[in-house]
């Protein structure tokens, strides 16, 4: 398993060298237009710009996650090198829980880096109205629980995701092996997959009467709904039971239903 | 001689067609098979099978004993058609991931198998030639001292020199506890080196037997007696 | 080497074998290649080897002796024999062959004392 992981990581090692020198000269280009910009503006919409480019940063690092999830399995069930992988003495559960661990030791690292940047150009663009963030010490046990939780939420719904696209994969190259319009039918599978994912979650959310907002947040401080400890809960377990589930039916037609 | 596949009424259908059809026969230790037959005959299916790349639709299959695993790939070494390297690999990545999924491979002779071949363990897989990709994948196949080492279109992409240092190869690593199957469809560089024959065309076996006996049978080498069954496909 | 592939292969081999015995090459008591090497060096079949071994040995040109590999015989007499059996096999073959060709045993030994001298003549020529 540990040779499944290391395999993973040599693959990346080149896209990830890419991306870093292709995110920091792109930070390196906003920082320039940014004090390129007139001082009165960058005084007045300092919040708004800096929402902007943290909002935009979100965005394009979320895209660049989830190419390069849905390229990790992709690359391997649908080009003839995945041969190279799929003949190993490794089960489709193994070969599946490499990628998914995978990704998700990807997902911690690119929220560190997105939170390094934010946090840096926070310092750059003198911010000070964000440094209630810093002031962890401010937080009550009962927040730091939440927020740990929230994250928890996070990465699990983002495997959750990831299962999806790959048991779409799964699908395509077991049990419809051979079927003319590759792409519309893989993409069909997904879609279907995911109605039955969220008719599964509004019956969730419907059973414990619960589908508002979680929190709210105002100019210095979260705001959390009462009832969020609850809703976080099952949250949490509901794309832990959905991924497992995926898991399982994906990583048993690996094991034995796969024709590559 | 202990039989290491089995194959029983074995059935492989696609949606458009027959791969694969009531194919029956057992691969015996110590022996070298060849699969002959024109492109898209089965040979390649028949091997995925093996290889547990792909599964038959019905009929029995046990690879060592077992239905095809991943247990029994470990005992697989498979070489298949397509140039199935990582083109971000250099040679020598290929070589390390080799020597880290398999148990059986011999480091020393893949070595040995590169320099001879004049791969330059530094250059990446997706600069190589054809010719090159061809001897990078049959020297890391082989460097396994596999039970079953089956080789898809041996020859193929390769030059007079590699080919007969191929050839050495094979017959080197050939112990009477292994099974060798070769298919090719260029059966003249090849016949010599089979203990045993099976003709495939469209998924059945057309023709099977050693070939020293379908020598001195028919009077005519294993290539004419292809050219005479295939004469029609 | 080169193999006519429409004969078995082994028998092309034990015939290369015998004729190298014969004509001195192979002497005799001399141990002869692995099965392994020896198909390594023609590129054939280890088991094909095994068998011209065995045929070898029931046929006494050779004898294989635990552990130390397969031997050609010291027997003097078996090897006159088979070199008795070669030359007659080929003689036989050539005046088949001649015969189907309505050549008498006349013409056969006239066109063979015509070949030697032609043969003479270029040796000198070389010379």
């Amino acid at each position: 398993m540990l040779k499944l992981l290391k395999f993973e990581f040599l693959r990346k090692k080149t896209v990830f060298l890419v991306a870093c020198i292709m995110i920091l000269l792109g930070e390196a280009f906003a920082v320039f237009r940014y004090f390129q910009i007139d001082e009165s503006v960058r005084y007045f919409e300092n919040g708004n710009i800096f929402a902007l480019f943290g909002g935009f940063l979100a965005f394009l690092f979320m895209i660049l996650y989830l190419i390069d999830i849905i390229t990790l399995l992709r690359q391997d069930m649908f080009k003839q090198e995945g041969y190279m992988l799929f003949m190993t003495p490794f089960n489709g559960y193994q070969i599946l829980g490499a990628k998914v661990l995978f990704a998700l030791l990807e997902g911690f690292f690119i929220g560190l880096i997105y939170l390094l940047f934010i946090f840096g150009n926070a310092k750059i663009m003198n911010l000070t109205d964000f440094e209630f963030i810093f002031d962890l010490g401010g937080l009550d046990a009962n927040e730091i629980w939440i927020i740990i939780k929230i994250l928890v939420l996070g990465i699990f719904s983002v495997i959750d995701f990831a299962l999806t696209i790959f048991l779409s994969f799964a699908l395509f190259k077991s049990i419809f092996t051979d079927v003319r319009f590759k792409g519309p039918i893989t993409f069909g599978i997904f879609i279907v997959i995911n109605y039955f994912k969220i008719k599964i979650s509004d019956l969730v959310s419907s059973l414990t009467g619960n589908g508002s907002a979680m929190f709210y947040a105002t100019t210095n401080d979260i705001v959390f709904n009462s009832n969020l400890h609850l809703s976080l809960n099952i949250g949490i377990v509901y794309s832990l039971v959905m991924s497992a589930l995926l898991f399982a039916v994906t990583g048993y037609l690996l094991e034995n239903r796969i024709n590559l | 001689m202990s039989i290491l596949i089995n194959c029983i009424n074995l059935n492989k259908k696609y949606m458009s067609k027959v791969a694969l059809e009531e194919f029956t026969l057992k691969f015996e230790a110590g022996k070298i098979y060849g699969i002959l037959g024109p492109n898209g005959s089965g040979k390649t299916t028949l091997m995925k099978i093996i290889a547990d790349l792909h599964k038959q639709s019905s009929g029995e299959i046990t690879v060592c004993g077992n239905k095809p695993s991943h247990e029994t790939r470990s005992k697989v070494a498979y070489m298949p058609t397509e140039n199935f390297i990582y083109g971000w690999m250099k040679v020598k990545d290929s070589i390390a991931f080799y020597k880290d999924m398999y148990a059986d491979f011999d480091m020393e002779k893949a070595l040995d198998l590169m320099n001879f071949m004049e791969l330059d363990l530094n250059q990446k897989v997706s600069s190589l030639s054809t010719g090159q990709r061809a001897r990078l994948k049959i020297s890391l196949t082989i460097s396994r001292r596999a039970e079953v080492v089956m080789l898809d279109e041996p020859l193929n992409g390769l030059d007079p020199i590699s080919r007969t240092k191929i050839k050495e190869c094979i017959i080197e690593q050939f112990d009477e506890n292994s099974v060798m199957i070769l298919s090719t469809h260029l059966v003249t560089e090849i016949e010599q080196i089979l203990d045993e024959v099976v003709f495939l065309g469209k998924g059945r076996i057309v023709l099977q037997g050693r070939a020293e006996d379908l020598r001195f049978e028919r009077g005519k080498s294993v290539e004419d007696i292809y050219r005479e069954v295939f004469a029609h496909a | 080497m080169e193999f006519n592939n429409d004969l078995p292969i082994y028998q092309q081999i034990m015939n290369m074998i015998k004729y190298d015995i014969v004509s001195g090459k192979i002497p005799s008591g001399q141990k002869l290649l692995s099965t392994r090497d020896l198909a390594i060096k023609l590129k054939v079949n280890p088991n094909t080897i095994q068998r011209v071994y065995k045929e070898l040995e029931t046929e006494a040109v050779c004898q294989s002796k635990r552990g130390l590999g397969t031997f050609v015989t010291e027997d003097d007499e078996v090897i006159l024999m088979m070199k008795e059996t070669l030359v007659d096999d080929m003689v036989k073959t050539f005046i088949e062959g001649m015969t189907k060709l309505n050549y008498s045993r006349e013409n056969i030994i006239d066109k063979i004392n015509c070949q030697f001298e032609k043969g003479d003549q270029q040796d000198v020529n070389i010379n």
